[in-house]
């Protein structure tokens, strides 16, 4: 696949910036021939991630660096929110003990798995880089 | 019984058939939250959301959409929702919410599901 086919956008941490964040993710999904439903998960995948970063990432800069690749596997986004980063293990207790106290939030990393084919999440005090694959 | 809001496309009895937005964030959820709340001071127990004109929601959404029906059900009422997307309808799956409320391909079907 043609490394013109990547496509970088930074949006601001604003209401609603991931809509479009996710119009992208659309037009390549068409472009590589996805099924309707694989682009809705991977949009949907997608706004999770941009609204877990817009509500935690406490980026100085208030803006997220998104990158879409396309592959011969399918189509891989990277979410880097540049903010102070987090330690996983610790969020995802931190989650499980929300749910079993009956709080309803904190459902984005657990949807995030679901709707994509692979998903890492690599953070540092430099940034949380969120990086999920939906195949073909 | 009749409502005068966008959100309220009929009542009939003790049900309302209720239109979601495009995009169900915390915003159009918390709307239509209220409008269930406005609806059940006035006997209505069934609330039917029809998603057809629905192409995303998203976790802060659905979290409110949740909050929702425990009302309902704490009122001896329900919430069902009818012609959800396959990722909607999965998205629902995967947070839970169909161990509380029912989704059907039409309104008829979800409407008949109460009567």
């Amino acid at each position: 696949m043609a490394e013109d086919s990547n496509v970088d956008l930074s949006i601001p941490m604003l209401p609603d910036m991931e809509l479009t964040a996710i119009t992208v993710a659309e037009s390549l999904g068409v472009f590589i021939g996805l099924d309707t439903n694989k682009i809705d998960e991977v949009k949907m995948a997608l706004i999770e991630a941009c609204i877990n970063a817009f509500e935690h990432s406490k980026s100085p800069e208030r803006r997220i660096d998104l990158n879409f690749q396309i592959t011969d596997r399918g189509m891989t986004i990277s979410i880097n929110d540049g903010g102070d980063g987090f330690d996983l293990d610790e969020a995802k207790a931190r989650i499980a003990e929300k749910r079993n106290k009956g709080q309803k939030r904190g459902w984005g990393l657990t949807l995030m798995s679901e709707l994509m084919d692979e998903v890492e999440v690599d953070s540092s005090t430099n940034g949380t880089l969120v990086t999920m694959t939906k195949y073909r | 019984m009749s409502s005068d809001s966008p959100l309220v496309s009929s009542v009939v009895g003790e049900t309302a058939v209720l239109q979601s937005q495009s995009y169900v964030n915390d915003k159009a959820a918390d709307a239509l939250a209220q409008e269930c709340q406005k609806l059940a001071a006035e006997g209505i127990r069934h609330f039917i959301i029809n998603m057809q004109d629905s192409k995303m929601v998203n976790s802060i959404g659905i979290a409110v959409v949740i909050e929702m029906i425990e009302k309902a059900i704490e009122n001896n009422g329900s919430v069902s929702f009818c012609c959800a997307s396959p990722t909607i309808a999965k998205t629902f799956q995967i947070m839970g919410l169909r161990q509380l409320s029912a989704i059907y391909d039409s309104e008829e079907e979800a409407i008949a599901s109460i009567e």
